[in-house]
């Protein structure tokens, strides 16, 4: 089924891959619609994780997330990232290749942070060119998330719904709409998420992405590393109503839990999904005083010792 | 004045990121140079807004934070055994300046340790004097050892060979397509395998010591050597069979002969047995 205009499938309810559950998902096999991939953990990998990515490519839908192309970088578009990200996207057959609306460093630098873009006229300029030409070379929609922002900027002029939408008609991306970055970046520049929601063109949401954040008293970290707050998961109704329905994706990146604990979460998901959701347990927010790291570094390595006999 | 002034994208993200990359002001470079001229002699409050519960510092304090925290965070993962061995806070210490030096150039976190075993030993304590202590020379080490394992562990290479058994004639013996004889001035592969098993080793005297790194299905494996293994192996792996290795054994490191013929057997049986050879097609 498909309700958007891209016509990409609605997958059902997807979890992140990670690294921890690679033998719990070889071995068992378990009952999840899809999986979600961090390219950048593939893109250069040849051995374990590719060698079990193809495994579940065989058995699963899966899309690709990346967290590099900064698209809204004002150093060239890197070919050479371009070359790896499409190969891999030929080899694994994703349902389709997402990123953020971000830039991640200038200079050659790369801060390996989901930067924030000023929105204006010249930034939604420069963003859809780039996606335009991305969208060129990778022969395949390209699907922009929203991202938490801890800050925005006095030459900003474009509230980021409008920004969206405007870039999804440019160029005709599809969007990847995650409901607790909305939260957690409405809490933290001081708009309604409600008001965003309104504003969202759902007929170009092929995704929608939850995760869970921590609320730091005056302001709130995107840590994937906990439950979804009540918050979110309202947004999360909101949304879906608007979408009629779309493929959704709880991610979890830090304190990682055993499988049947993240996937039992995100299937709390359906009692939202069909209103009944006075009968659910969700979390409400706590305020917490430990410093929190934004988003965090999906970023595998741990497995190397872990699969190894000494 | 800077209310009305928009700022070209590449002129803030320079800025931004020199905040990001140098939060206490500490080099020369001034980031509202990169911005125009009605910026000049402003603050970071005339890019950022004030939010309802935070002024435009702390918004960007957040990111500045997460910069660092996030780098670090990958390095100590990189090199956790490392960080286990300097302690906590010298890591950090380390970690922190050579992400400064060398800030991330790639898109690939996995690179960022690459030149990290390099900057230990340019910016060691004793570089100048001539005689230098041991504790650097084995962080190097271990620095060295821990990054090479990741690289070996995602590197491309066939898996789809037939290992060699008790029967595989001799002339067909060739190692694995990821095999690597590493050599150490001191106890690197036991002072890793300790601190991967959950022990809390101390630091070792200097040593010479040998080893193995194995990758079957997948997995890597580690195995002790002796010096005459370590050449016989590396000869091997250089691509010559095994009458070839044994050859040049006893020709460039004085192996005797006749003692060769007595051992070789012995480590035949033991390296079939722990998968170093695969059976040549
Ligand atoms: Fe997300």
């Amino acid at each position: 089924m498909t309700t958007n205009k891209l016509n990409l499938p609605d997958l059902g309810l997807g979890l992140g891959l990670r690294s921890q559950h690679f033998n719990h998902i070889l071995e068992q096999q378990p009952e999840v619609d899809w999986f979600e991939v961090i390219s950048e953990n593939f893109m250069d990998s040849f051995g374990r994780p590719r060698h079990v990515l193809k495994q579940i490519v065989e058995r699963y839908p899966v899309v690709m997330h990346g967290v590099s192309l900064s698209i809204g970088n004002t150093d060239p578009l890197d070919f050479d990232y371009l070359k790896k990200l499409k190969a891999l996207a030929d080899e694994m057959n994703p349902a389709w290749v997402s990123d953020h609306l971000c830039w991640t460093g200038v200079l050659t630098t790369n801060s390996h942070d989901l930067l924030p873009v000023p929105l204006n006229e010249e930034s939604l300029k420069h963003v859809c060119d780039r996606i335009n030409i991305v969208q060129d070379y990778l022969q395949r929609p390209l699907v922009i998330e929203n991202p938490s922002t801890y800050a925005s900027f006095r030459h900003s002029t474009i509230p980021e719904w409008e920004f969206l939408s405007s870039m999804t008609e440019e160029t005709d991306c599809g969007l990847l709409l995650d409901v607790n970055n909305v939260y957690v970046s409405s809490f933290n520049n001081d708009f309604d998420p409600v008001e965003y929601l309104e504003g969202i063109p759902f007929d170009r949401v092929v995704q929608m992405h939850l995760a869970g954040h921590q609320n730091c008293g005056n302001y709130i970290i995107d840590t994937h590393d906990r439950e979804v707050t009540k918050h979110v998961w309202e947004l999360f109704r909101l949304a879906w109503q608007r979408t009629g329905g779309t493929s959704t994706l709880l991610e979890w990146d830090g304190n990682i839990p055993a499988f049947d604990v993240y996937h039992a979460e995100l299937l709390k998901a359906k009692e939202f999904m069909s209103g009944d959701f006075n009968g659910i347990k969700s979390v409400e927010e706590e305020d917490q005083v430990v410093e929190a790291v934004s988003n965090p570094i999906h970023f595998m390595v741990s497995e190397t010792r872990d699969q190894l006999e000494v | 004045m800077a209310e009305s002034t928009n700022i070209p994208l590449s002129s803030f993200q320079q800025w931004m990121q020199q905040m990001l990359l140098d939060p206490h002001g500490q080099t020369e470079v001034d980031p509202m140079q990169v911005l125009p001229g009605a910026f000049q002699g402003g603050g970071l409050e005339s890019v950022i807004n004030d939010s309802k519960r935070l002024p435009a510092r702390e918004h960007l304090a957040i990111y500045q934070r997460s910069y660092i925290a996030r780098l670090r965070d990958c390095m100590a993962k990189q090199f956790s055994a490392l960080e286990y061995a300097l302690g906590e806070e010298l890591f950090c210490g380390f970690a922190d300046n050579y992400l400064e030096l060398y800030p991330s150039s790639s898109y690939n976190l996995m690179n960022l340790g690459a030149h990290f075993a390099d900057y230990l030993e340019d910016t060691r304590p004793d570089k100048d004097d001539p005689l230098k202590e041991e504790w650097p020379d084995f962080m190097i080490e271990l620095a060295r050892f821990e990054y090479a394992t990741l690289i070996i562990f995602e590197e491309q290479a066939d898996e789809d060979f037939v290992l060699a058994g008790d029967q595989t004639p001799e002339e067909e013996l060739r190692l694995i397509p990821v095999f690597y004889a590493f050599y150490f001035q001191f106890p690197i592969r036991w002072f890793y395998s300790e601190f991967v098993n959950g022990n809390k080793p101390g630091m070792p005297y200097a040593q010479d010591t040998f080893c193995a790194v194995v990758r079957r299905n997948y997995k890597l494996a580690l195995f002790d050597l002796n010096p005459g293994q370590y050449y016989f192996l590396n000869y091997l792996k250089e691509g010559g069979s095994v009458s070839e290795a044994k050859q040049l054994l006893c020709k460039n490191q004085g192996f005797d002969s006749g003692k060769l013929e007595e051992v070789w057997p012995v480590w035949k049986e033991k390296w079939i047995e722990q998968g170093f050879f695969r059976v040549d097609s």
